[in-house]
């Protein structure tokens, strides 16, 4: 399940490609989804029952609403649409969010009862021996596919898909499936009728794989060694604290657009153009422009699907923070089911309703350019705690850390000579140079010349000798 | 693709096309591009050819794909096995058919990357580059100055938060398998239960938290550590010992007698987590003197134990770990002078349980201990033990698990009509146990995640030096067995004599060819059993120890030790062959499942890595026989006849 993995590396992905491409045309998709389907299953077998069964709700639900749009006249903006359709693609939107509401915030919400039901005194109401859920690989990617397609049908901006088999491809496609991009079905709806397979694209996808693997093993792994070391220890003092927060900006950038790079090569060699996902978001002068380029097909997934459902800047400037602040704590939970991610998406949401109050503004933006990236890369900082320390009272903790109200602990002085040896701080300025100085991998694989393939060569060979060293490392983002 | 008619309008998509644009105009050379994509297929599928040829031309076996080729028919079988607790459903037969594949995946998984002939090749290039001029070590080992090695556990459990920290004993919870009872993740809790269990029986339980390496020689891992003479701690370590000594538990820490010796010379060997030899007998000293001011032992003729010093030099098992090339000389063999302390004669083999010194397997009530190779352990207490009895100058400890298991076959071999056919077509064996476990407790398990116990459970499988493996070696059961013992939410213990303690579920393994769990009707007083409301009586104090003649018969059995036994003996002086590769890397790996809750980022984490190890002193209950002592013990293994000296 892991791109990073020598099982994947080896042994999946020449497989699939080989099927992939030995398949007669018309039978691609269908091997595509066998492909797919066996990925998942790797992660978990019975997941593989849970896809399914939201997919089929899904295609039914598209194929009614597809059924009674067709049928009906043109539908003047802002119009609800036929009931029927209205039913389905109900029926779907509650389907994809019953089943992650169950799978993903089932625990949180039974911790959380019992925690008030201990503080107020009814202890004997905790709910001890009830179900512990797991959450299913990718469940939170894949239902938001899902509904998107049903919400496009229903508001005629993409067609309904036939054949399940294509449908099937769609949502469960390997190289997005678990950790995204979010790819919306407008988005590929062209592409899964016709698409090119060319040896440009595939190039060109080998680049974005390669530079995708080099980045998550070279740079986000031993970034994030720095990082669980600074959030594992008991107490820190405001320099490494500062070191292991940023290491964790790092690490979570480098592991994230890797990942997203390498999911864009997959879907270049097999044909499909996935949009982009990541445009160097830690030069960002403000927190607006950073979600502009952070992680963009969830922020335009929850701007289209979310914020505009919700009324937008539509119904007045005060309703509009409102909506950015709620879009931002509901993104914050779709992150994870903890209070620290809704601090997190809270904290976003407050300073983006900020920034809008003043006219897209920051604070900040009377300083000079590097002082407003450098204010905003803080702010960013700031919100990673939440995001990276385990709970609530520990991200406090470390936040007190960074101010510098850390009490020293005696065994504080055994982290230098880690995090602060040649490997660790090494990677740690490669990492902020690529960061900061090298333009990102779409734009450096635009022109691939001579210089630029030995160089992609290089870092793919790099990279599987070095993770032949390396042990299993998921994608941070497989657990969202 | 059918679409249906009449076709919506779709709207056009900027992001969308972005994407087409800009990707579809890649500039870049016919022959660049065909260049590029031969290299990107070539190393991808030149791999598993590679392999392919590599093993047809080695003959090595591929272990990693008869695991994968037999996967569909263990997955069926265990859906058909009757081996649910509960009520078996096909919902629980699905789920425990689910968890087999899981389990065969992932261990095909690191079979495939064990057996890589690439993996094999490539890795101690990298890690001679990674150690040396980087010093980043690896997974497992931290590089320290001078020459010194780490464990990473050992070093990251003193840098951690505290492990009695509230938020951690809450991850510990939430990490546990949600097949399972969460375990209690407070380890007091479990020692001072299990330490009034055996008070109540007239065992005082002596608890001794060995310190990691990093705790005694900070200064070999920083230079700032130089003038400090305190062993360093984990920051919850001063509470759990104050709370453990608070509630009545003996505890004996030999860190301090450790730290204090470290003005002298290395307590520890360089490249090696093991004490020095010397370090060791100065914990035993003082482990004697604490235990005679406990214990009212009876007076005996001193035993006559014979010193035997020889050098010994071998390659650490820190540096085992980094995987380096053969003959690297960045982290040399060291050279030890072990003492060993070897038994006069037989004649002290018949002294009585209470004239010995207690001796007993390590118990896990921290899931740290299983953070450590288990072999490492068994030295510690082999020779620990034996050097207390030395310094005390008692007779010598009592070994019996191995003993105890090779009589309970007997007993099986003789009786095997009597016992009835249970699950999965296995004879259940479960009655030899309560023949042998006289003292059964049961304690909190608090023990997490699964994969730790499962680990754990694989590893002493694996060890040579464990029966197991000679009875059955099923890696299935040992992962059913873990999963199953968390899920009863309690580690059973039993007490053997007074002297032996182990874990039941191991011995349920030991003497099951596969697991008694859910085995209701069998004859056996089993606490796991009560706790399903299906119980018996539970076992009650020392009522039916075994007479002399029977230690004496099963010490015949072992007198032929195996290879294995004396390469495990071996281990424990440094003499060990190297560990497999597939061992060490399970027990640093934390492979992190995609259902199971893990660490946000991506490096593996540890709990504490406290390990404790309670020894049984005979109390005011007189001992009911004389033994003699096992062969399982290290040096009376490697020479079991020698002479009084």
């Amino acid at each position: 399940v892991v791109f990073s993995s020598y099982l994947f590396l080896f042994y999946f992905l020449p497989m699939a490609l080989a099927l992939y491409y030995a398949a007669p045309r018309r039978l691609r998709h269908a091997a595509l989804t066998a492909l797919s389907y066996f990925f998942y299953g790797w992660a978990n077998p019975l997941f593989v029952l849970l896809l399914f069964a939201s997919t089929t709700i899904d295609y039914i639900a598209g194929l009614v609403i597809g059924r009674a749009v067709a049928a009906e006249p043109v539908r003047p903006p802002g119009a609800p649409g036929p009931r029927a359709a209205r039913i389905a693609v109900t029926v779907s939107v509650c389907s994809n969010l019953g089943l992650l509401g169950f799978f993903k915030y089932f625990n949180f919400a039974v911790e959380n009862f019992n925690a008030l039901a201990a503080a107020v005194g009814l202890g004997d109401l905790q709910l001890d021996n009830v179900i512990r859920v797991t959450l299913p690989l990718g469940i939170s990617f894949y239902t938001f596919q899902s509904m998107s397609y049903t919400i496009d049908v229903y508001r005629r901006r993409a067609p309904a898909i036939s054949h399940f088999v294509d449908f099937a491809c769609y949502v469960s496609m390997f190289p997005q499936l678990v950790a995204g991009p979010i790819i919306r079905f407008s988005e590929v709806a062209d592409q899964l009728r016709s698409r090119t397979h060319t040896i440009t694209k595939f190039a060109r996808g080998a680049a974005f794989f390669s530079l995708g693997m080099a980045k998550k093993v070279l740079l986000a792994n031993p970034c994030g060694k720095i990082a669980d070391l600074a959030f594992e220890s008991g107490s820190l003092g405001m320099l490494d604290a500062w070191y292991g927060v940023i290491a964790y900006a790092f690490q979570i950038y480098f592991d994230f657009s890797g990942y997203s790079d390498m999911a864009i090569g997959l879907g270049l060699m097999l044909g499909f153009v996935f949009p982009k996902n990541f445009d160097s978001p830690y030069i960002s002068q403000s927190i607006t422009e950073f979600w502009r380029r952070w992680h963009i097909s969830l922020s335009t997934w929850l701007r289209d699907y979310l914020y505009v459902p919700l009324g937008g800047n539509r119904k007045g400037p005060a309703r509009t923070y409102v909506n950015l602040f709620i879009v931002m704590v509901l993104g914050g939970l779709w992150h994870g089911a903890a209070w620290n991610f809704l601090v997190w998406g809270a904290l976003h949401g407050g300073l983006l309703a900020l920034e809008r109050l003043r006219g897209g503004r920051p604070v900040y933006a009377a300083w000079p350019a590097p002082l407003r990236m450098a204010a905003t890369f803080v702010l960013v900082l700031v919100s990673w705690v939440f995001f990276r320390a385990p709970d609530l009272p520990s991200a406090l903790r470390y936040l007190g850390d960074m101010a510098g109200l850390g009490a020293a602990q005696p065994a504080e002085a055994l982290l230098g000579p880690i995090v602060y040896g040649p490997y660790y701080a090494g990677t740690f300025l490669v990492a902020a140079a690529v960061t900061w100085m090298c333009p990102q991998t779409w734009d450096w694989t635009r022109t691939l010349t001579p210089a630029r393939a030995l160089a992609v060569a290089g870092a793919f060979v790099l990279a599987a000798v070095v993770l032949t060293t390396q042990a299993f490392n998921p994608f941070i983002y497989f657990i969202f | 693709m059918a679409e249906p008619s009449p076709r919506p309008r779709v709207s056009p998509l900027h992001r969308e096309e972005i994407a087409r644009i800009e990707v579809g105009h890649t500039a870049v050379r016919p022959g660049v591009a065909r260049a590029l994509v031969a290299f990107f297929l070539l190393a991808i599928a030149i791999v598993p050819v590679f392999e392919t040829l590599g093993q047809r031309w080695t003959a090595a076996p591929a272990t990693a794909w008869t695991r994968f080729t037999s996967l569909p028919g263990r997955v069926v079988d265990g859906y058909r096995a009757d081996m649910t607790i509960g009520t078996p459903g096909r919902w629980n037969r699905t789920a425990a058919a689910n968890r087999i594949a899981l389990a065969d995946m992932a261990a095909f998984e690191d079979a495939l990357e064990d057996e890589s002939l690439l993996g094999r090749s490539l890795r101690p290039g990298a890690q001679l580059v990674l150690s040396g001029a980087l010093r980043a070590g690896n997974e497992r080992v931290y590089i320290g100055r001078d020459g010194w090695l780490f464990f990473r556990p050992d070093t990251e459990y003193v840098t951690s938060a505290g492990f009695l920290d509230p938020g951690r004993l809450r991850r510990r919870i939430a990490g546990a398998s949600e097949w399972a009872t969460p375990p209690q993740p407070d380890p007091r809790i479990a020692i001072i239960d299990f330490h009034r269990q055996l008070e109540a029986r007239g065992v005082t339980l002596i608890v001794m938290p060995t310190p990691v390496k990093p705790s005694v020689h900070p200064e070999q891992f920083a230079a700032a550590y130089g003038g400090r003479r305190a062993p360093l701690q984990n920051a919850s370590y001063a509470e759990f010992i104050a709370d453990l000594e608070r509630a009545g538990v003996l505890v004996f820490d030999p860190a301090p007698t450790l730290a204090a010796g470290r003005l002298a010379g290395a307590q520890y060997l360089a490249t090696d987590t093991h004490w020095r030899p010397e370090a060791m007998e100065a914990v035993a000293g003082s482990l004697a003197g604490l235990i005679r001011q406990h214990a009212a032992l009876p007076d005996v003729a001193p035993p006559g134990f014979r010193i035997h010093e020889r050098a010994v030099t071998n390659t650490g098992d820190t540096a085992a770990m980094l995987d380096l090339p053969a003959g690297q000389r960045l982290y040399p063999p060291e050279q030890a002078w072990l003492r060993e302390v070897r038994e006069a004669d037989g004649g002290s083999m018949s002294a009585s349980l209470s004239d010995t010194m207690p001796c007993a397997r390590p118990t896990c009530i921290i899931d740290g201990i299983w953070n450590v190779l288990p072999s490492r352990i068994r030295l510690l207490m082999a020779l620990l033990a034996m050097s207390t009895s030395s310094a005390a100058t008692r007779p010598p400890p009592i070994f019996r698990h191995r003993c105890l298991c090779d009589h309970a076959l007997q007993r099986l071999r003789q009786h095997d009509a009597d016992l009835r056919l249970r699950s999965v077509g296995n004879w259940s064996m479960t009655r030899s146990t309560v023949e042998a476990a006289v003292v059964v407790c049961s304690v909190p398990n608090t023990r997490w995640p699964v994969s730790a116990v499962s680990i754990a459970i694989a590893t002493v499988s694996r060890s040579r030096s464990s029966p197991t493996r000679t009875m059955s070696g099923s890696s299935r059961s040992a992962a059913r067995s873990a999963s199953l013992n968390e899920r009863c939410g309690c580690a059973d213990l039993a007490l053997v004599d007074q002297a032996a303690l182990v874990l039941v579920h191991e011995l349920d393994r030991i003497l099951d060819r596969d697991d008694v769990i859910g085995a209701g009707p069998v004859d056996v007083v089993d606490h796991r059993a009560e706790r399903r409301g299906l119980a018996r009586d539970p076992v009650g104090p020392v009522t039916s120890t075994r007479p002399l003649v029977r230690w004496h018969n099963c010490r015949m059995c072992c007198e032929s030790p195996s290879c294995s036994a004396v390469r495990i003996s071996a281990g424990i002086t440094r003499n060990t062959a190297p560990r497999p590769l597939r061992s060490r890397k399970l027990l640093a790996r934390k492979r992190a499942r995609p259902a199971i809750s893990y660490a946000k980022s991506v490096s593996c984490r540890r709990e504490n890595s406290s390990r404790f190890f309670g020894g049984s002193v005979p109390g005011g209950r007189p001992p009911p026989c004389a033994s003699a002592a096992d062969t399982a013990g290290t040096w009376g293994r490697q020479a079991p006849h020698e002479g009084h000296s």
